[in-house]
């Protein structure tokens, strides 16, 4: 394991223990203040105060060590919690984010003072116990420079051997014993990281025992063998060093004071071997079965898990793409043999189906990651606009793929702007129309049919459709004739640069951010659609797929092309009987299904081949759903198959080309072109003179 | 005399490595060299004290050289002091 490794690993430590510690802030925020909530808060933070040391981050181990030491003080019940403390507090974390993200990204600290100076306030408000505390432990902001070898005073260090430490901190130098076991050594643990540290304190190494080193044939490199005796300088206190090796728990012993005697070798238990006889235990006709047995009861222990490289799972996900392919390719032989039904085909298609939602649920992450940085985003609007908003989440432990996780962070944080700065009220307005005073917003995750849908709704005033069209009509983006319906004025809001925003403030209203949002869905192969109803609100929809990788498909024929339309769009399929389809205008067409009238989008057309027309009666009609053009019906001449298909991107490899979201790799090894259903819908069914904003 | 040459990462695999060859091919005739070594663990340390002996590190980098003073180890695998 490189340090590069070892930093990786603490920075995503940093972040679950900072998840942490906001959910119990919030609980606190909720009125829940038991032991627990607050114990919680305290070991989030303790944690990252705990590897900021251990890896050199200076102004972060500082500024979490004030933190620390004034949640100490609340959990010992020496501080209140009040509301204006949670705030504080809440705001302290928020800072640690900052400091965090700056020791990742090698950026410069955030400026703390003014925080700091109000943590220390609240301590020093406890009686003034907690301002000596702070003052007793020196925060090395600045790693000083280890005392040189002549500089070192022997003299006052064999002085102080005699002595007891009375008080937290020693008037002299003082001597530990540092003791590093087996443990402290796993896990990306490393004690000489410790070491280095309590060097950078100040301390000196006076001597490393080596006498429980074995012989070469005894030796077990996993075992702690050696004994350090550092000399540390007054200006270190027992407490601030016991809380740096704090990071390795009871895998390391320490003894204070020149008469503390040497901790004890303790040797780790040998790992378990390797259940070999299980697997002929089992008798000869079953080693299969009995060799699997293993593993599994292994990865049946709860709380377990392991850190696997990113690119590792990937090349995994992309292998299993390549086995969906080979097995297509395996029917497809299978089938012209006459042997398609066959009872093996089917068990590999389940298992390769298996394989396929297993490597998927391994970059599978819960929503929660997303939805967890909200509550800050909502304070540092609520502290910019002066409006109070309380936050709902419900759905939090919805998965999703890693991918669109990450790529799901910043359209949803533009949402929650727009939706606190132009959706909500000022406390003043919502009384004056009979609202509560502080608005609501909900966010909330589902999977549904195949989708994740994440709904962010507000309670506010909703869209102002009027003033939506009026704009629309000055930027020409709707005829002055035009009458469009309230769900196509509110997509208008999507229209590149459209703001109806009087005045552009800092978190929006320069129009530059919701059609890069519509975007960046559509580019995660989702859509969003808008319900807003005047006086009560807004909400966005947005539904989004689970993976990007592979997906479910109906195979179609149109003229000499194999195409593929997503199953998530798809409704039904009919073959229309001729009154069922009426002509509309020129050439077009509508099917009536069970009376309501959808139009017919023939696929031939749409990708641009006039002469090889479908025969809408001779051919298939698949009713497929849209995110923002309702329903249509794509005309094809037949349907082939319905399978998985790998998504492959067209963009990558050729150009993007419009109502294409990408390729896959057929069974008989062509490339086949994925649908972009809702793009081909919408730019058949609207006229373009009507609304360009489309 | 063989040398084995410690990688820049002297981690806990690769201090089982380095006593899985020194075991291999006996510590007798056997040299160490830390020329590009960068960082260290107590697990390497170990495996040092246990395969030099006494002897001393091959020409150790300014990385290794510092952090074995660091903690206390100079003598042993700087000097080559017995144990």
């Amino acid at each position: 394991m490189t340090p590069k490794d070892l930093t990786d690993i603490f920075f995503v430590e940093c972040e679950e223990s900072l998840q942490l510690a906001e959910a119990g802030l919030a609980a606190c925020q909720e009125g829940t203040h038991d032991d627990d909530t607050i114990n919680a808060v305290f070991r989030g933070v303790h944690s990252i105060k705990g590897g900021a040391g251990a890896f050199g981050y200076w102004p972060l181990q500082g500024f979490t060590h004030i933190f620390e030491t004034l949640l100490s003080d609340v959990r010992d019940c020496t501080v209140a919690i009040e509301p204006h403390l949670v705030d504080l507090l809440l705001r302290a974390l928020d800072t640690v984010s900052d400091h965090v993200t700056a020791a990742r990204e090698g950026g410069d600290p955030p400026a703390d003072a003014a925080l700091l100076a109000e943590l220390e306030a609240a301590m020093a408000a406890n009686q003034g116990k907690a301002a000596a505390f702070a003052a007793a432990v020196p925060v090395p902001v600045v790693a000083p420079a280890p005392a040189a070898a002549d500089d070192f005073d022997l003299d006052a260090l064999l002085d102080g051997l005699g002595d007891e430490p009375a008080e937290t901190v020693p008037e002299k130098e003082w001597l530990v014993q540092v003791r590093p076991h087996a443990g402290a050594m796993l896990n990306g643990s490393e004690p000489v990281l410790l070491l280095r540290e309590l060097v950078a304190l100040g301390g000196q190494c006076l001597a490393c025992d080596t006498a429980d080193l074995p012989d070469l044939d005894k030796f077990d490199p996993a075992q702690g063998y050696l004994v350090w005796t550092f000399a540390m300088p007054a200006t270190v206190s027992e407490d601030a060093l016991r809380e740096l090796f704090d990071f390795l728990g009871e895998d390391c012993d320490l003894a204070i004071g020149a008469d503390a005697p040497r901790p004890a070798l303790r040797l780790a238990a040998p790992p378990p071997p390797v259940p070999v006889a299980s697997v002929s235990a089992g008798g000869p006709d079953k080693p299969a079965a009995s060799a699997a047995a293993a593993p599994r009861a292994a990865a049946a222990a709860p709380g377990q898990s392991v850190r696997i490289d990113l690119a590792k799972l990937d090349r995994l996900i992309d292998t299993v793409g390549e086995l969906v392919i080979a097995q297509a390719m395996l029917a497809q032989r299978l089938g012209h043999a006459n042997l398609a039904n066959v009872e093996e085909l089917g068990t590999l298609d389940v298992l390769v189906r298996d394989i396929q939602e297993s490597a998927m649920a391994f970059r599978a992450q819960p929503i929660d990651t997303v939805f967890g940085r909200v509550p800050r985003l909502l304070r540092e609007l609520g502290s910019s606009t002066g409006k109070r908003v309380r936050l709902e989440v419900s759905g939090e432990t919805t998965e999703l793929d890693k991918t669109v996780i990450e790529r799901l962070g910043e359209p949803l944080t533009h949402l929650i702007r727009n939706a606190v700065d132009h959706g909500i009220e000022t406390p003043e307005e919502r009384l004056a129309a009979g609202k509560s005073a502080e608005g609501t917003l909900t966010l909330s995750a589902e999977q549904r049919a195949g989708r994740v849908l994440i709904r962010i709704a507000d309670d506010g005033r909703g869209i102002d459709r009027a003033r939506v069209l009026a704009k629309a009509r000055e930027r020409g983006l709707v005829a002055a004739n035009a009458t469009p319906s309230d769900e196509e004025i509110d997509l208008l809001i999507f229209a590149p640069g459209f703001s109806t925003a009087q005045a552009v403030s800092n978190i929006s209203g320069r129009g530059v951010g919701m059609d890069v949002v519509r975007q960046n869905v559509k580019d995660l192969g989702g859509r969003i659609t808008i319900e807003s109803v005047p006086e009560h609100g807004t909400a966005f929809v947005l539904a989004l797929p689970l993976t990007l990788a592979i997906s479910d498909g109906m195979i179609v024929e149109v003229g000499d092309q194999t195409l593929v339309v997503p199953l998530a769009h798809v409704v039904e399929s009919l073959r229309p009987a001729e009154a069922e389809l009426k002509g509309v205008g020129s050439g077009r067409q509508m099917l009536n299904v069970r009376g309501r009238f959808i139009p017919v989008v023939p696929l031939c057309q749409a990708l641009g081949d006039h002469r090889t027309g479908v025969d809408k009666q001779a051919g298939v009609l698949i009713v497929v759903e849209t995110g923002n053009s309702g329903r249509a019906a794509l005309a094809v001449d037949a349907i082939t198959d319905q399978r998985q298909f790998v998504i492959k991107s067209l963009e990558r490899h050729y150009c993007h080309v419009d109502g294409v979201a990408g390729a896959t790799i057929m069974g008989d090894g062509r490339v086949a072109l994925i649908l972009d259903v809702d793009q081909l819908v919408a730019s058949h069914s609207r006229p373009p003179a009507q609304l360009e904003a489309a | 005399m063989t040398t084995i040459t410690l990688p820049p990462q002297c981690t806990r695999e690769a201090a089982l490595a380095v006593l899985a060859q020194a075991r291999e091919q006996g510590t007798a005739d056997l040299a160490i060299d830390g020329i590009a070594v960068e960082s260290v663990g107590q697990a390497m340390l170990q495996v040092l004290l246990v395969v030099l002996g006494g002897r001393p590190l091959g020409s150790p980098s300014a990385a290794l050289a510092d952090m074995v003073r660091k903690v206390g180890l100079g003598p042993r695998l700087l000097e080559g002091a017995a144990q």
